[in-house]
């Protein structure tokens, strides 16, 4: 059975923790030292779910700067499923994940999407509703409070896109 | 006096006549001894001195002087002397160093006259002597590829050693990447080398993809297809050769063009297997992935070919014999082949001039020479306009339009029709996404008939597949609102969608039923999404007055009458009743009859006038009109102003 590979995306503000997630995802590792990302940094992972092989080609993309400068949408053409990272202290956190989630579908078209709230562990009180985000945007699928550092959330934020990857084959 | 003068000098200069008569004697006496090195050692303390006062005074002359004797003196002793080169040479390199360092440019500039014939002479002498080697082995050798290229040579005037030259391939491939082109997915991977496999290919395609997609849309600033062609390393290089849903990244030992052979294998790949492709998804189960493969390693094929033509002269001598004929055959069909192909470039050539778009045009030529024309069109008048193209060509036309033929590559192109067609004439705003393998339409239809119609036809487009719709309908009931108000008013009131908003237009009879179709609609649809362009027909307040018992129309009338006329003229689906009036005074029954007269002289003033009869309608009251009926002004003269008649305008003819 061949294995079937899968673009993943990961977008959001520079310096959210995208590369973070992805790192202890990937290695199951945590550096506190903060490295910019530059254009984009492949990482690879196999996975099997429902008896299924799957290859993960998970794209992280260099952060966006501000509202002008956006993540380049080079990077996010044929993805298959994206994840849209916010970090949890930052301000107008609503308004940045619509901003993202524009851009990503002017791509794509409609694809299906999770955000992770990051960096949880410096607000364990945090709360924040996507429920009229999911009106709008139906192939938002959910949100998930994670922590790289903590490990908090973050196989189970990949596990559920892929599953979601998985049945809508 | 001279004696004076004597005695007198030997008494004042008596002393220095003594010394020179000395030193005159020491001059004399080293003359006489010759001593050179006395001379030497006193005269070297000033010939610095003279030297530089000379070379203050008069330099030139001083160089010319010295240069013949300077020039010789230092070459014999560069010659001579290995200790001067040891000396000199450090100091020039060191000065070469520091120049090309300092001024790179203008050394090149210096030395590239010079090295560029060099190495022009020397690439040229090789390549003669590379020629040279070529011709005698294509002399002294023979094969089946020689004689096809002795033909075509004849046939395109090109010298067979340069048609050698092109079969000729240098490159080693060593991988062959096929890549989903948006994704940077893999789709396939050859190796040369089973054991010399690059690791971790995924990455390495994906890596590719966002290299190349970065050069591509951050170097290339204008909007033609430009593409990253090559990625160069040392001797390694990575050619890149592009179709529209993927692409083929050939890493090469070596450098060189191979556009045109990746070209023609891509375009093998592309037109078998065009739809799996631009569908890819990472499944390579739904791909023919056997297939492509074998496609794409002709392209290691064609590396080992270069070994092929390698014939002993021998048995080639003997082989020559046997191939006469069967060569003379071959060289017939390959001229057959050409005359084909010089066929179909005329063709296509001529399918373009006239504009007609052939999708997937496949042209064959049978034996008779008939031409055999297959593909798709998107018109039915573009088939049918292939036969008048091409009236000079004994053809078959085989080409299909698109509404005959549901082949779902051409169903993306029919669905943008459909929708392009329908948010034209709809002024709306349809459009769809693409949600894994479904539709989803979004936007915004005027009224449920339209909305069905819409669903039906992109359902025949869809026939096996289940778009996701999602399409609202303004108001299942808006048509009949304005169906029903047009029949009751005789209006001409007409809706046009404006994206989200619906613009009504038209002309309605009065204000009253203007506000009664409004508030219909308001109730169907939101207020702010009603554009309400509705115009009421212009009253006619217009009045003739009559003399006491008269029914004369008096000639100041005649500009009233006029513009009546014109009225009646421009607003024709109306009728005009001309209502007659009289004073209260005197016996109604003679009233009516005034009253009667004065509209139908009215009546006839302006059939006059080129209205039609049937066009007017006559009302005959005995009483003063309404309005004058309720003036309270005593002061106002009731009784003229009620011998009058009035218009107004009526829907229909029935009195």
């Amino acid at each position: 059975m061949s294995v079937k590979q899968k673009k993943i995306i990961l977008i959001g503000n520079f310096s959210v923790g995208k590369t973070s997630l992805i790192r202890r995802y990937v290695d199951n590792s945590f550096d506190d030292k903060y490295i910019s990302t530059i254009g984009v940094k492949i990482s690879k992972k196999n996975i099997s779910i429902e008896d299924e092989e799957m290859m993960l080609l998970i794209w992280d993309i260099e952060g966006a700067l501000d509202k002008v400068r956006r993540v380049n949408k080079t990077y996010i053409k044929g993805a298959h499923a994206a994840i849209i990272v916010t970090d949890i202290t930052s301000e107008e956190i609503e308004e940045t994940i619509t901003i993202h989630l524009n851009d990503l579908y002017d791509v794509t078209g409609e694809i299906p999407v999770l955000i992770a709230f990051n960096k949880i562990d410096k607000n364990e009180n945090f709360q924040m509703d996507i429920g009229s985000l999911q009106s709008k945007y139906p192939s938002l699928l959910g949100s998930y409070f994670t922590s790289a550092k903590n490990d908090l959330n973050v196989n189970t934020l990949f596990k559920h896109l892929s599953s979601e990857l998985i049945s809508c084959k | 006096m001279s004696e004076q003068y004597i005695k007198l000098k030997s008494l004042l200069l008596q002393e220095e006549m003594d010394k020179i008569q000395t030193l005159t004697q020491e001059i004399k006496a080293l003359e006489q001894t010759q001593e050179k090195d006395i001379l030497v050692e006193r005269l070297s303390h000033i010939i610095t001195d003279i030297l530089a006062k000379s070379l203050q005074e008069n330099q030139q002359k001083l160089y010319a002087t010295l240069q013949p004797l300077l020039s010789k003196s230092v070459s014999d002793e560069l010659y001579r002397s290995k200790d001067l080169q040891k000396i000199l040479f450090p100091i020039i390199t060191s000065a070469i160093h520091e120049q090309v360092h300092q001024q790179k440019e203008s050394i090149v500039d210096a030395l590239y006259p010079i090295m560029g014939n060099m190495i022009s002479k020397y690439v040229s002498s090789a390549f003669t002597d590379m020629m040279h080697e070529i011709n005698s082995t294509l002399q002294s050798s023979l094969s089946f590829s020689r004689v096809k290229r002795k033909i075509k040579s004849k046939i395109y005037g090109i010298s067979e050693a340069q048609l050698l030259l092109q079969e000729t391939d240098f490159v080693e491939i060593e991988t062959v990447f096929l890549i989903h082109k948006e994704s940077g997915l893999l789709i396939v991977d050859l190796h040369k080398e089973e054991n010399q496999k690059i690791e971790e290919v995924e990455m390495v395609a994906s890596m590719l993809s966002a290299i190349r997609s970065f050069v591509n849309d951050w170097i290339s600033s204008d909007k033609e297809m430009n593409e990253i062609r090559e990625i160069e390393y040392s001797n390694s290089s990575i050619t890149i050769e592009s179709a529209g849903s993927c692409y083929l990244a050939v890493v090469t030992s070596n450098h060189a063009d191979m556009k045109d052979t990746l070209s023609k294998v891509l375009s093998r790949v592309v037109s078998k297997h065009s739809q799996e492709l631009s569908e890819y998804d990472g499944d390579t189960s739904k791909i023919d992935i056997n297939h492509i493969k074998a496609i794409l390693s002709t392209l290691f094929d064609k590396e080992k070919d270069t070994t092929k033509d390698k014939f002993p002269l021998l048995g080639a001598l003997v082989l020559f014999g046997l191939l006469a004929l069967p060569l003379g055959w071959y060289g017939y069909n390959y001229y057959q082949e050409h005359l084909i192909e010089q066929n179909e470039i005329r063709i296509n050539s001529l399918l373009k001039e006239n504009h007609i778009k052939v999708y997937d045009l496949d042209i064959q030529t049978t034996k008779e020479h008939n031409v055999i024309l297959n593909g798709i069109v998107l018109h039915q008048e573009d088939q049918e306009k292939v036969d008048v193209v091409l009236r000079g060509y004994p053809h078959t036309n085989q080409i299909n339009s698109i509404d005959s033929n549901f082949n779902k590559n051409y169903r993306v192109v029919l669905l943008d029709k459909l929708i392009h067609a329908t948010n034209e004439k709809y002024h709306a705003n349809i459009s769809y996404t693409k949600y894994y393998n479904k539709l989803r339409f979004t936007g915004l239809l005027i009224d449920e008939e339209i909305r069905e119609n819409f669903i039906a036809q992109a359902n025949m487009i869809f026939d096996d597949e289940i778009p996701l719709f999602n399409i609202e309908v303004l108001s299942p009931s808006i048509k009949k609102i304005i169906d029903e108000t047009n029949k009751k008013y005789r209006s001409n009131i007409t809706y046009h969608q404006a994206f989200d908003k619906v613009r009504f237009s038209g002309l309605i009879i009065d204000k009253k039923a203007k506000d009664t179709f409004i508030s219909q609609i308001q109730a169907e649809i939101e207020k702010s999404r009603v554009i309400n362009e509705i115009k009421v027909l212009p009253p006619l307040e217009y009045k003739i007055y009559f003399g006491l018992g008269s029914s004369t129309v008096e000639p100041k009338y005649d500009e009233i009458l006029d513009i009546l006329a014109s009225k009646i003229d421009k607003y024709s689906h109306y009728y005009m009743k001309i209502k007659g009036y009289t004073d209260d005074k005197g016996s109604s029954f003679i009233n009516k009859k005034l009253s009667l007269s004065r509209a139908n002289n009215i009546k006839q003033a302006l059939i006059n006038r080129g209205v039609k009869e049937h066009m007017i309608i006559i009302k005959a009251v005995a009483k003063p009109p309404t309005e004058i009926e309720n003036i309270q002004d005593k002061d106002k003269d009731k009784e003229s102003l009620s011998r009058c008649v009035m218009f107004n305008w009526e829907i229909s003819s029935e009195r």
